[in-house]
């Protein structure tokens, strides 16, 4: 129990610090009527992230911050040019517009690069599990100020959100500071994306001032009810997440909130009391027994059993404890530092899996291990990962010369399969005088393989074609060493 | 009435000095304390002369472990194995003379896991040496590093002799002498700095003929022995031999050494007397699927011998592997009713004559056991389970 | 009107709540995984099954049709054997909390020392003679700590349970590890390091009683000393093993030494140990102990008889030795050691010590009394489980001259595993005249001896 509430502080943070001013912005939006704008700015802020994510900015990295915020400023300009005062064309429109065509171009975008699918999901799911006290610290300090200059303006923003007639009147530049307005959302909401992924930003947006707003006229209690709520539902929320997704399940739990307080909303206003209070009884009921049966007369092919969270366990005859995947990144980041060389190299496989970046550093120390096999499995784990933030530990061990051939066969293919060559001389060295005949033929072939050389099946290091194509790859790679470039798409250098 | 306080009247003459002192020269104890200071005196001879040799005194509990402890540190060491191979492991006296050992020794080599609980422990505590007490810096576990199988989940003497820690032979998994030889250079390292080169020397040369006996010198050319063993050891041997190739063929195809030696008889089940086979089986793909001991330390009984009669006449199982340390009769009465075969292995080196180190132990073994599993199949066991292709 | 409702509304959300928290996660469950986790478990779960299926595979292809092997766990590739059947040591299915690696890290207990309890059950009925002492007791019960206290020291405790007495220690002492100069050092209740016999416990003796040699001169228990105890293993070139202990102490009971003044007692004893070819062993000793005596009973009796008891008090500081020899030849086959084994053990006992009698003028006269006494024993072991022994005894008794006692027994033992002993003993026993006078019974007594001993827990190693 004490562990998970360790684990869940610091998402737990993280969502009381989007509480603070989404609440806010969102019972602005709201306001104006225009509910799909932030929804909208945050799969802008997404989209931009997919564009450095292709040009090769991870996501997380201070360069896809940028290109998600340059994107989110712009769309800002764009929405703030389209509020026309008559309104021929209802904002709302050109938003979802907008909405609808970031999403494809986000999709065809993601759909070059091999992990372009599950970045997509990364952001829209988002990973507030794994936020980090930098962000944290940041996000605090940057909201921090956001909030204080609409502090300072807020008579001004109120105006133009809540009557902007008045203040078209009073001959306010409403261009202006709507523009502003939708710049500091945009900042909010790349910001909050980043951490908490699209489709959670836009819950705490919206839901929590859909509650105040259901209840309270003024905005000060809205504010309060709002802020009240949305740090209920993100602890119950992160409560139950422990073993899921967190981002999903915050927003089941906004949605059944919203549902709870539309019910005591129609209790309380209902004209008449015992039939409203009949209704609500038959709709739970018949909910509930929607629910039972579903679940009493399920496909057993439907959803997958719950009761095994984790992958299928051979069972265990004593002497290795087996480790299943699915058991938590620390779990196996605890294997790690098993007194056995195979249930090390077993847990660096599936923290591979896990996909999770902070790994990229257990992987990294994994690379001193004083067990040859343990190595191996953290190079190759570190070249399957497509981070290229491994290439240092990776370069540097190469150059360590580690006494195992195969964990220099390794490190090399690693370091070319992230997209650079300076791997290629090792590889080069490794088909000409690698130890094992195994060896020679495994660089010889991926050496062939990036440089794009095909040919007959090389089977035999020593063989007549083996020999020529070694050849023909030290030519090619004395011809233009320094000029080749590498092609993420099939993996080539040219 | 009489005098009194322990008064006698014969009373206790004060003898006069000298004859006192011809009661003190004649008193026993007095000769018992002389003939200990004329000992003495000649130990403190026997130790001056004793320091001269500067080899660093190994004394090792069980013959394999003395074997690689030669291999490893040749004529740097003085090495002295308690137990002979011909005898169980278990139930070695644990005579005062190895106490004498003991006493001069730099490094204590014990298998571990509880193996040699029953006489060790005496030996080592009265040998007033802190080197060899466990702890102490000449205290060398072999079983460091090495991966323990059928340790129990319930610790019961109900079943019989059980090892708490594990099954204690681990040795009979040729990859294990590789990890035990590290150890073993370390604990040498330690205790002699100067020979360090040499015994890391020594250690490789070692380990490089393991590979080669194992796995054969064609596949350690072409793979390299450290990438086969490691491997072996992960569990992922057979993938790697059969997912690479290499001249149009998998790599399984060029496997040699003890491994391809008994690639044939992979699969196939045998009886074992005693639960001493398991890493052995494990390393070599043979099923043990029953014990001529109902369990670990209770003598076969009538009717389990019926039991193993009626289980062995299924015609499937046919080799009981026993030691040349265990009763006979029980074995023979076996082979007379159902023609098994029985072969006495022995578990370490000197339990045969012609096991006279770990490698031709191994050979030994695997020749035997290649030979009587890997002959003309039984018509019902379809051919190599292991798919040796060849 | 609206404060009803609002009541009607705060209880139904009251209700809802709850219900809605707990409905929450079991729809969230049934939602399922994300896709990605989900793929990797079902990779796992392939990848486990596939070698689930080619080692049953390889099982099946080896074993006859239809021969349900119930072997319960089939191993991933090459970890470990699957057993079929002997009821065999139950195998852990899909531990929930996987067994760790190493055994040792599971014992929560690492820390406690070694306990282990023993006890013997004796059964005693007389075939002519002495008709007492008939039935069944619960003799002893024995519980036994050992640790190691430090790196310098062990402890052992033995605590004695006799069924109808109070508990007492029987021994308690610890035992440095490593003095420089092959010294040894232990101290506290042990027993004296006299003979081979003398330091043996109940449940350890060959035979199921004592000598009647060892019982005569140091008393039911065993020569015992509180105080300490010096080893020296004396080097030499030979390498032979020799070992000189001395010890000193005050002795606890025993008639050689039964002084009420709470006198000093000194036992040196040296041992030589030879190994007379790989399967034959040799070990020689001689040791002698002294210290201060009391009033025989005899003397007692006189005073008794002529009213003097408490007008002459006798001397409690009469000087008394034994002195010792003991020859034990084993011979264990390296290769059957635990089928055959055959062993031979023989110790003499001499006695000296000045006695008080009341001479007819009613003086206290001071004397020397010797008397000897040993036994030889012999034992062979053909089988496993099985062992023979044969005892010849001899004594006198260290405070009379005169009493003799001669006696035989011979004893089967039946030992089903280490941790369990049975044996059956027939004793024969015969006084001389003088002794049977003085002990008021019969000339031969013949008796029938059984004894079932058990043990349970972490027994330490015995001594060769």
């Amino acid at each position: 129990m004490t562990q998970q509430l360790n684990v869940l502080f610091l998402p737990f943070l993280a969502c009381l610090i989007l509480t603070g001013i989404h609440v806010y912005l969102g019972i602005h939006v709201i306001s104006r009527k225009v509910i799909f704008v932030d929804i909208a700015l945050a799969q802008i802020a997404a989209l931009g992230a997919t564009v450095a994510f292709l040009l090769g900015y991870d996501p997380r990295t201070e360069g896809s911050y940028w290109f998600s915020l340059g994107f989110a400023v712009l769309a800002a300009v764009v929405f703030s040019l389209t509020r026309t005062r008559r309104e021929r064309v209802p904002q709302e429109a050109v938003i979802g517009i907008t909405y609808a065509i970031a999403s494809a171009a986000a999709i065809l975008l993601a759909d070059i690069s091999p992990h372009g699918a599950e970045h997509l999901h990364d952001l829209l799911a988002g990973s507030i599990v794994w936020v980090t006290p930098a962000q944290i610290a940041k996000t605090a300090v940057l909201y921090s100020l956001l909030g204080l200059f609409h502090i300072v303006f807020r008579k001004r923003f109120l105006q133009i959100s809540l009557r902007p007639e008045e203040a078209y009147a009073e001959g306010v530049n409403v261009r202006f500071w709507d523009f502003l307005f939708y710049l500091s959302f945009g900042v909010v909401i790349t910001s909050s994306v980043q951490i908490a992924g699209v489709l959670l930003v836009f819950c705490y947006l919206v839901a929590p001032s859909i509650f105040a707003v259901m209840f309270f006229d003024e905005l000060r209690p809205r504010l309060l009810t709002g802020w009240a709520m949305a740090t209920l539902v993100s602890a119950v929320g992160l409560y139950f997440s422990y073993d899921r997704p967190s981002g999903p399940t915050i927003m089941v739990g906004f949605a059944v909130a919203l549902l709870i307080g539309g019910m005591m909303r129609t209790l309380l206003k209902a004209a008449r009391p015992a039939q409203a209070l009949a209704a609500t009884a038959v709709l739970i009921a018949v909910l509930a027994g929607a629910g039972f049966a579903l679940e009493r007369y399920r496909h057993p092919g439907g959803f997958p059993a719950s009761a095994a969270p984790s992958g299928a366990a051979v069972p265990s005859t004593a002497g290795e404890p087996e480790h299943h995947v699915g058991e938590g990144v620390d779990a196996l980041r605890d294997a790690l530092r098993d007194t056995h060389a195979n249930v090390r190299a077993r847990a660096i496989a599936d923290l591979e899996k896990s996909g999770d970046p902070r790994v990229l550093h257990d992987l990294s120390d994994a690379l001193h291990d004083q067990d040859a096999g343990v190595r191996e499995a953290a190079a190759v784990a570190l070249g399957r990962m497509r981070n290229r933030s491994a290439l240092p530990p990776l370069k540097q061990h190469l150059a360590n010369e580690d006494e195992d051939t195969w964990v220099r066969l390794r490190l090399a293919q690693s370091v070319v399969a992230l997209g650079d060559s300076d791997g290629i001389p090792f590889l080069l060295d490794l088909a000409a005088s690698g130890e094992g005949a195994l060896t020679r033929l495994e660089a010889l072939i991926t050496l062939s393989r990036i440089a794009g050389m095909d040919g007959p099946a090389l089977d035999d290091p020593a063989g007549q074609a083996a020999q020529a194509r070694l050849r023909a790859l030290r030519a090619w790679w004395a011809a233009g060493g320094d000029r080749l470039r590498f092609d993420a798409r099939n993996g080539k250098f040219r | 009435m009489r005098p009194t306080r322990g008064t006698s009247r014969i009373a206790r003459r004060a003898p006069a000095a000298p004859a006192a002192l011809a009661n003190l020269v004649s008193s026993t104890a007095f000769g018992v304390v002389a003939v200990a200071a004329v000992l003495a005196a000649i130990g403190f001879l026997a130790a001056r002369e004793a320091r001269a040799d500067s080899r660093v005194k190994v004394v090792a509990t069980l013959p394999n472990l003395g074997t690689i402890a030669t291999a490893v540190g040749v004529d740097r060491i003085d090495l002295t194995v308690i137990a002979s191979g011909v005898q169980d492991a278990h139930f070695v006296d644990p005579k005062p003379s190895w106490i004498v050992k003991l006493r001069a020794a730099d490094v204590l080599l014990v298998n571990g896991l509880d193996l040699e609980i029953g006489w060790v422990p005496p030996l080592a505590q009265g040998a007033r040496n802190q080197k060899v007490l466990p702890g102490g810096r000449g205290y060398v576990d072999a079983s460091t590093g090495v991966r323990v199988v059928e340790i129990p989940a319930v610790l019961t003497r109900a079943e019989g002799d059980v090892h708490p820690y594990g099954n204690p032979h681990y040795l009979g998994d040729p990859l294990n002498a590789e990890i035990v030889a590290g150890t073993i250079a370390e604990a040498l390292k330690r205790a002699d700095p100067e020979g360090a080169d040499l015994y890391e020397q020594n250690r490789r040369a070692f380990v490089a003929r393991l590979h080669e006996a194992v796995f054969g010198r064609d596949l350690v050319g072409l793979a390299g022995g450290s990438k086969l063993a490691r491997e072996a050891a992960a569990g992922t041997l057979d993938e790697f031999l059969d997912g690479t190739s290499i001249g149009g063929a998998p790599l399984r195809t060029r496997l040699g050494g003890w491994l391809g030696k008994m690639a044939p008889a992979r699969g196939r089940p045998i009886v074992t007397y005693h639960k001493d086979f398991s890493y052995f089986a494990a390393r070599f793909g043979i099923v043990v699927v029953d014990y001529v001991e109902p369990k670990p330390g209770i003598p076969p009984s009538a009717r389990h011998l019926d039991e193993l009669t009626g289980r062995l006449k299924r015609g499937d199982v046919r080799v009981i592997v026993t030691r040349p340390y265990v009763e006979h009769r029980s074995t023979d009465a076996l082979a007379e009713k159902t023609g098994v075969k029985v072969l006495t292995l022995p578990l370490e080196v000197g339990g045969d004559p012609q096991a006279t180190d770990y490698f031709r132990l191994f050979d030994l073994a695997t020749g035997k056991l290649a030979a009587a599993l890997g002959a003309a199949a039984s018509p019902q066991a379809p051919g190599a389970a292991g798919g040796a292709a060849r | 009107m609206r404060s009803i409702r609002i009541a009607l509304a705060l209880s139904l959300v009251a209700v809802l709540m709850p219900a809605a928290i707990v409905a929450a996660p079991a729809a969230a469950q049934e939602a399922g995984p994300p896709e990605r986790r989900e793929v990797d478990e079902l990779k796992a779960e392939v990848r486990a099954l596939r070698d689930q299926v080619s080692a049953l595979q390889r099982q099946l292809d080896a074993l006859m049709k239809g021969e349900a092997a119930a072997a319960p766990a089939v191993p991933p590739a090459v970890a470990t054997t699957p057993l079929a059947a002997p009821p065999a040591a139950p195998m852990p299915a899909a531990a929930p909390t996987p067994p760790p690696a190493t055994g040792p890290a599971r014992a929560p207990s690492l820390m406690n020392p070694a306990i282990s309890a023993v006890f013997q059950l004796i059964g005693n009925t007389a075939i002519g003679g002495r008709e007492d002492a008939d039935g069944f007791d619960l003799s002893e019960a024995e519980i036994a700590f050992e640790s190691t206290v430090d790196p310098y020291a062990k402890m052992n405790l033995y605590l004695s349970f006799p069924a109808d007495e109070s508990p007492e220690i029987e021994e308690g002492y610890a035992t440095t590890f490593a003095l420089p100069a092959s010294l040894q050092l232990k101290g506290g209740r042990f027993k004296s390091a006299f003979g081979k016999w003398n330091g043996l416990h109940t449940h350890a003796f060959p035979t199921i009683e004592r000598p009647d040699a060892l019982v005569n001169f140091f008393g039911e228990e065993s020569l015992a000393n509180d105080g300490l105890s010096l080893s020296w293993l004396i080097p030499n070139p030979a390498g032979v093993y020799v070992d000189s202990t001395t010890e000193v102490g005050t002795a606890r009971e025993g008639t050689s030494f039964n002084s009420a003044a709470r006198a000093l007692t000194w036992t040196e004893h040296l041992a030589f140990f030879f190994n007379a070819g790989d399967n034959d062993t040799v070990e020689m000793g001689a040791t002698a102990a002294g210290g201060q005596t009391g009033p025989t009973e005899t003397l007692l009796a006189d005073l008794d008889a002529n009213g003097l008891t408490g007008t002459l008090v006798p001397d409690e500081r009469l000087r008394s030795a034994v002195y010792g020899v003991d020859v034990t030849w084993k011979w264990k086959p390296l290769q059957q050691n635990t089928y055959r084994s055959f062993l031979w053990q023989t110790e003499a006992l001499l006695s000296r010590r000045r006695a008080q009698t009341l001479d007819p003028a009613l003086f206290l006269d001071e004397t020397t009394i010797a008397s000897a006494g040993g036994y030889s024993y012999l034992e062979g072991q053909w089988t496993r489980r099985w062992k023979l022994g044969l005892r010849y005894d001899l004594s006198g008794f260290p405070d009379s001259a005169t009493d003799r006692e001669w006696g035989a027994a011979y004893v089967v033992k039946f030992v089903p595993s280490e941790f369990q002993e049975l044996r059956f003993q027939v004793k024969y026993t015969r006084f001389n005249e003088s002794a049977a006078q003085r002990f008021g019974v019969d000339e031969d007594d013949t008796r029938l001896l059984l004894e079932w001993i058990p043990v349970i827990g972490a027994h330490g190693a015995h001594e060769y």
